[in-house]
């Protein structure tokens, strides 16, 4: 039990750090104790940054949505142990500003409409309305105030009055029912907040808490992890979970857990949310000492295997930088050949793409062997790879012919010969200029592309690019482009960036933040080692939210440019994948030897 | 009986159009102001006569020789911004266009468009749009149905026209104003809106009511062949059923005695 209990939890944990949410990653590492990081500085700074005039903090802490005042609460609670620096005092005390400003003519804090329109829209939780959400955000607003020590002001008086008004004439017997549609976690935080404020809960209440729990349970079973998430943490706090309860909710809990980590508050919702997994895990902390000790462990670690990757791939850039020079070397392209370099980076990108077909598959030496053929790699000897024949001889005689299919085969044919062809005719002088004639080029052939779906609307979207003049939809520019020819998918063409970036890095003029990263197996595999992104729990194909997950992580690691992230190929290809892992024959560590926790201790 | 329906049809859109007396270019303009005003008419939203209406602006404006100001100020009153731009985008690319036979036409058409509207939209605009632009880049037009797909897709690039406004408006041109010839006739694509769809369901053409029919998708391109299916040689005599809809077989109260297929409709026997 207390083995699959812990699994249990550090994958919840690897779950909300691998969410794109930040507002939940922060709040996990401010709730642990992780707060005394540089990971932590960079986002407490994003904070600061988001505050609005009024000193308003947007929704889900998210640039370009609506102030919120609950999330404006959210962030004094993160903001508040920080106010010895000048500037988080000074953005504190405008936030809090704000916060009192919003009180109501009653004593209530209600939500700003615009935020409650987006809410309206997506529900945070089941159940979910508006005059809940004002008990609710009063009951925040007033342990804010409570924690500050501003109990005697006449706001906080005003506001437990509201609240205690909500009770209605009978006092605290069925604090469930004040409400017309009931919500049990307008009614929690409620109570959490009084028995804040008195020191303790009255009998009444207590019994309430009791039977409205175990009464909702047995109603509302598919909001289970939300009336445990709400009601449990009050029952523990106060004792009055007997042990069996308690024992019976970890079972619960660890059932309802979703594959990849995370709880929703409704069982039936397919996808998990990083909300929701947050609250079970501090629920499940307040259970027991051990969980809590090991959250603290894994956030800790979390945020540390950040930084600890970030200083590590800023130290190994020359030692990448070597290796890519090297293998531009070993195709025997001259530095500064531009031609040559881009059809290098674009066919190492499509060999690349057969790496499912066998775990023998090497795209390096598959290319290897394609490219002997033709002797040395060369801009003005591209015309070589304009020959239909010589390209089927080659690739026939080439490695990658025993793991494709003759179809496969035809396809990157009909893709190396297109892109000879228009490297022969291009002249292009920096990256956007060459995309731009490459736009041309595909409109000009486009009865020999494949027809994929969205192949119109990508040639109409092409056609606009070649009509204007703007380097600000690049990005855009290059996906189109590239996608349209035969195998070319995302990845390839995120992956054939990746190489152009480092075979041309002075012809690059574009920011590097602005290319996305390209994920694979070979990225995949060392940051599941680390514990960095959770199991993926299907193939990464397409958009799929791994990817989203990597991308978010690099962003968070690499912001700078974030497509360097993919370096990590290398540990995958001179490590994880070779035999023995780890340590070689000479005594070579791998690069992430010492931070990896599941790494092989025994020396080939 | 559809295609006596359909004869109707034309004959009443033809006292609106043809009694105008305008230039090549503006007949192209007013059979596109007139279908987005139509479809207006036949979704019943509007309570006033539009058609009369368009009649009585153009008519008023051809007098003083400003019947493109007027179709503007039309479109804007009657379908907003977008329809008003669509009338000017129009007119730009139509400035291009010499020809009036109608292969040479339509191929200029589509020149035209492909030149001068990349440059004229916002990114988002294009972005709404790039399927047609696209298919109409990839088209070729060498033939009479190459054209006339051609012609359709050179409307269809324009803001606010959906394919209901682009089928009709082709419908107006070729049927009602006889711009070209007859020909012509069985490449037309029947415009799809509800009342056409209510009315092939309740007769059982259909299983269930399509969702979105956007052009090109596949549940338009099942209608079409439905259309061809059932009168093989003019399919757009389908739009007889459009007036079954409208008059007849409304959705609430379906007038199933007066109603001239009540013979040939099994929801009517039901």
């Amino acid at each position: 039990m207390s083995s699959t209990l812990l699994s249990s939890v550090e994958k919840a944990v690897v779950y909300v750090f691998s969410s794109p949410l930040w507002y939940a990653k922060v709040k996990m590492m401010h709730e642990n104790g992780a707060t005394g990081n540089a990971l932590f500085d960079r986002y407490l700074n994003e904070l600061l940054e988001i505050q609005g005039d009024d000193g308003s903090f947007p929704l889900y802490w998210m640039r370009k949505f609506p102030p919120s005042v609950r999330y404006t609460i959210e962030a004094l609670e993160i903001l508040e142990p920080h106010t010895s620096s000048e500037q988080v005092r000074e953005s504190f005390s405008r936030a809090l500003n704000y916060v009192l400003e919003k009180q109501g003519k009653y004593g209530f804090w209600s939500e700003e409409e615009r935020a409650l329109k987006k809410l309206r829209r997506k529900k945070p939780y089941p159940g979910w309305n508006e005059e809940s959400d004002i008990v609710s955000l009063t009951s925040r607003a007033l342990k804010l105030l409570h924690k500050l020590g501003l109990r005697e002001e006449r706001c906080f008086e005003r506001g437990l009055a509201f609240l205690r008004s909500c009770f209605g004439t009978e006092a605290y017997e069925e604090p469930a029912h004040v409400l017309e549609r009931y919500d049990p976690v307008a009614t929690s935080e409620a109570l959490d907040v009084l028995s804040s404020v008195y020191g303790t809960l009255y009998e009444d209440e207590v019994r309430v808490v009791k039977s409205f729990f175990v009464q909702s349970m047995k109603t509302m079973p598919d909001v289970l992890p939300l009336l445990i998430t709400s009601y449990f943490k009050l029952m523990v706090k106060y004792g009055f979970a007997s042990p069996d309860l308690v024992r019976a909710t970890i079972e619960a809990v660890i059932e309802l857990q979703k594959k990849d980590g995370g709880w929703s508050y409704n069982v039936r919702d397919y996808r998990s949310s990083p909300v929701a997994t947050l609250n079970v895990l501090s629920v499940l902390s307040a259970m027991s000492d051990e969980v809590r000790e090991n959250v603290r462990r894994l956030v800790a670690y979390q945020a540390s295997a950040r930084l600890e990757l970030r200083r590590l791939l800023l130290s190994k850039e020359s030692e990448v930088r070597e290796y890519m020079n090297g293998l531009l070397a070993d195709f025997g392209v001259r530095k500064g050949d531009v031609k040559a370099s881009i059809f290098l980076a674009f066919l190492l990108a499509v060999f690349n793409q057969f790496q499912w077909t066998s775990p023998n598959y090497d795209p390096i030496e598959a290319l290897q062997s394609f490219l002997q053929a033709f002797g040395r790699l060369r801009g003005d000897r591209i015309d070589k790879f304009t020959d239909e024949v010589a390209v089927e001889n080659a690739l026939t005689r080439s490695k990658c012919s025993q793991f494709l299919s003759g179809e496969k085969i035809e396809q990157l044919k009909a893709c190396i010969l297109l892109f000879a062809e228009f490297l022969v005719e291009s002249s292009a002088s920096d990256l956007y200029s060459f995309f731009k004639s490459l736009a041309g080029f595909v409109l000009r052939n486009h009865e020999r592309m494949p027809r994929f779906r969205g192949f119109y609307a990508n040639l109409g979207m092409l056609l606009y690019y070649t009509a204007r003049e703007s380097e600000a939809s690049l990005n855009d520019l290059v996906f189109r482009t590239l996608t349209s020819f035969p195998l070319v998918g995302k990845g390839t063409v995120e992956l054939a960036m990746y190489y152009m970036c480092h075979f041309l890095e002075d012809w690059i003029r574009a920011p590097l933040s602005g290319f996305e990263t390209p994920v694979d197996w070979y990225l995949l595999k060392p940051l599941l080692k680390l514990k960095l992104v959770p199991q993926p729990s299907r193939a990464i194909r397409g958009e799929s939210i791994t990817r989203e997950r990597v991308r978010a992580l690099a962003r968070e690691i690499l912001w700078e440019r974030p497509i360097f992230l993919y370096n990590l190929w290398m540990v995958t290809y001179k490590w994880c994948a070779a035999r023995p892992p780890c340590i070689d024959f000479f005594g070579r560590k791998c690069w992430l030897y010492d931070i990896c926790p599941s790494k092989v201790r025994k020396v080939g | 009986m559809l295609a006596k329906l359909e004869r109707n049809l034309a004959r009443i859109y033809s006292r609106y159009l043809a009694e105008l007396k305008l230039d090549f270019k503006l007949k192209l303009l007013s059979a596109l102001a007139f279908s987005m005003v139509d479809l207006l008419a036949w979704k019943g939203t509007e309570k006033a006569n539009p058609w009369r209406d368009f009649r009585r602006c153009v008519g008023a404006a051809e007098k003083v020789g400003k019947v493109e100001e007027a179709i503007k100020e039309l479109l804007l009153l009657k379908r907003g911004e977008s329809a008003k731009l669509a009338a000017s985008y129009f007119l730009a690319v139509l400035e291009r266009c010499n020809s009036r036979e109608f292969v040479a036409f339509s191929a200029e058409l589509r020149e035209s468009v492909l030149s001068v509207l990349p440059q004229l939209y916002g990114k988002e605009l294009f972005k709404k749009k790039s399927y047609c632009f696209g298919k109409l880049y990839a088209l070729k037009v060498k033939e009479k149905s190459g054209a006339m797909e051609s012609l359709r897709l050179s409307l269809l690039v324009l803001p606010a026209v959906n394919q209901a406004v682009a089928n009709q408006c082709t419908y107006l041109l070729v049927r009602v104003m006889k711009l070209w010839n007859d020909d012509l006739l069985g490449e037309l694509h029947v415009p799809l809106d509800g009342n056409y769809v209510r009315t092939l369901l309740r007769m059982g053409y259909l299983e269930r009511r399509p969702r979105f029919a956007k052009y090109d998708s596949k549940q338009y391109m099942n209608l079409q062949r439905l259309a061809r299916s059932l009168v093989p040689r003019c399919p757009i005599a389908c739009l007889g059923f459009r007036i079954v809809g409208r008059l007849w077989c409304k959705p609430l109260d379906p007038r199933c005695l007066e109603c001239p297929l009540a013979t040939f409709c099994s929801y009517s026997a039901e």
